[in-house]
């Protein structure tokens, strides 16, 4: 095993720069991991071997010639398999519509090739991203236990980072498919706030929660990511903690569903916290225990008529519980759905009214540990999932997760911080400072 | 007002939903559908109770402004 398939970007970017490392080799080394671990996790659904060497090839020529793109350059990046790659076949995990071969790029992903990344390949996740594995495919299992899930749905992204097969993954987000897998895979997982990172390209599942955003091994890898997906800048410092106001949100329900493990590293965090200065207090948001609710209220149906088509073309194609969620999505009423769309707004003006008093708002990202399956979306187990991360897609706030501890079965305890309305970097920096605090562990698992 | 109950809805009455959302299915297959449509609908029945101050339309359509 060799420590350069975990550098951080950006000492693998100085490494390139310096000669001592190829991208040619790097992306060898990826692929290498890919053969010799995917069989285990199931992260990859199509590996592009002949494409990303084509694209490391190119990176190291343009370097050579002193042609520099700037971070990502030469750096491979793997890209949920629900986001259009011209050349590449998007098969969405299902069977029904399934493959795709999209002839253009999506918006993201035109965006990384010119920031010079190595698409490696498109990962696995949970069919449709709608909460449930087709059972011809299967669930992507986690680096830290491969007889446990690395979450939804953006489980292959999650599982081929913290593996060392790439440097980070695009995931997608619709009621914490990034920040649940980071969390069950120990590292660091951006649900960026809605409407920075650009959609075109990508498949919906409802088109008011969905969001796309960057899973790395490091807040810092994160945030190289997300400016090369959006062109913005991200630097993501460490953001000093004295002083900083931080609230700690009490979710309604969480006694139901909290593990101790997760409770210990969360607190474990906040004194670590407040030793460094930050000032900690508890922060409530009426409405709240509402939340799943209303997400689900407004998903379903969304995702029902999105999938409209297929549904009554190929419903065979869909696993059976995608099928029934996408089915049942029709019955929802039209006064629901606008009731749903009010507890959004209200929320969203609440948080607005929170943050006057409060920097950054931190809960756990996931009530508990990777279970061995992901919960289905609806029953208690998917509530319980959803209890951290379903509000942050209604709000459309920023909300980052990273890794605070390892349970005494040797699994990983995320951390989500929330902060106000576009302020990405925000979040991006306050974990930075607490990744000084409690730094990343990397998974145990070697070919 | 509330929304249709677990105890209103049996495979028919579900049938004819689903219909008048847009989808034709078999009664069979509306009987398989039911024990998540009818979870679906304890969620819309919760809603319903909450007393919100409403004048309609989604946060998230507030993105332009804050853009701004």
């Amino acid at each position: 095993m060799s420590e350069i398939d975990f550098i951080s970007i950006a000492e693998l970017g100085a490494r390139y720069r310096r000669k001592s490392l190829s991208p040619v080799e790097v992306t060898e080394r990826a692929l290498a991991r890919i053969k010799a671990l995917d069989s285990k996790l199931n992260a990859f659904v199509t590996p592009l071997e002949k494409e990303s060497l084509a694209d490391a090839a190119a990176a190291e020529r343009e370097l050579s010639q002193g042609h520099d793109r700037g971070p990502l350059h030469g750096v491979p990046v793997a890209v949920k398999d629900l986001i259009a790659m011209a050349g590449a076949p998007t098969t969405f995990a299902s069977r029904a519509g399934s493959p795709r071969h999209p002839d253009r790029d999506a918006g993201l992903v035109k965006n990384l090739r010119r920031a010079g990344a190595v698409l490696i390949g498109k990962t696995n996740l949970l069919e449709y991203a709608y909460g449930a594995v087709h059972p011809e495919i299967g669930q992507t299992n986690n680096p830290w236990d491969p007889k446990r899930t690395s979450g939804g749905s953006s489980g292959g992204s999650a599982a081929g980072v913290a593996s060392g097969m790439c440097f980070a993954a695009i995931g997608t987000d619709t009621g914490g498919s990034i920040r649940i897998p980071a969390a069950y895979c120990g590292i660091a997982g951006l649900k960026p706030s809605y409407g920075l990172v650009d959609l075109d390209g990508v498949q919906a599942l409802s088109w008011s929660l969905d969001h796309a955003g960057p899973l790395a091994r490091r807040v810092a890898d994160a945030a190289r990511l997300l400016e090369g997906m959006t062109g913005g800048s991200f630097p993501a410092r460490p953001h000093g903690l004295k002083g900083l106001r931080l609230g700690i949100m009490d979710h309604p329900g969480q006694d139901r569903f909290l593990q101790p493990a997760v409770r210990y590293h969360f607190e474990r965090a906040l004194a670590k916290l407040r030793q460094a200065g930050a000032e900690i207090e508890p922060v409530s948001i009426p409405g709240l225990e509402h939340a799943a609710d209303a997400l689900l209220t407004i998903l379903e149906p969304e995702a029902s008529v999105i999938h409209q088509r297929l549904i009554a073309a190929e419903p065979g194609g869909f696993g059976e519980m995608t099928r029934l969620q996408i089915e049942a999505g029709f019955a929802l009423p039209a006064t629901a759905y606008i009731r749903a769309q009010q507890l959004q707004r209200e929320l969203a003006h609440r948080y607005d009214q929170l943050f006057a008093r409060v920097d950054a708002i931190l809960s756990p990202s996931v009530p508990w540990v990777a279970p061995a399956e992901d919960p289905a979306l609806g029953d208690d187990g998917g509530e319980g999932e959803m209890l951290y991360s379903a509000v942050y897609n209604l709000t459309g706030l920023p909300a980052l997760s990273v890794f605070a501890g390892l349970s005494p079965e040797k699994l990983p305890v995320g951390l989500q911080i929330v902060t106000p309305w576009r302020t990405d970097d925000l979040a991006l920096s306050i974990g930075a400072a607490l990744e000084v605090l409690i730094p990343p562990v990397r998974a145990p698992l070697d070919p | 007002m509330s929304f249709p109950t677990p105890d209103d809805i049996d495979a028919e009455a579900l049938r004819r939903m689903l219909r008048a959302g847009g989808l034709e299915v078999t009664a069979e297959r509306a009987g398989a559908i039911l024990p998540v449509a009818l979870a679906l609908l304890k969620s819309c029945d919760r809603l319903a109770s909450l007393d919100i101050e409403g004048s309609g339309g989604s946060g998230i359509a507030q993105a332009p402004d804050k853009l701004a």
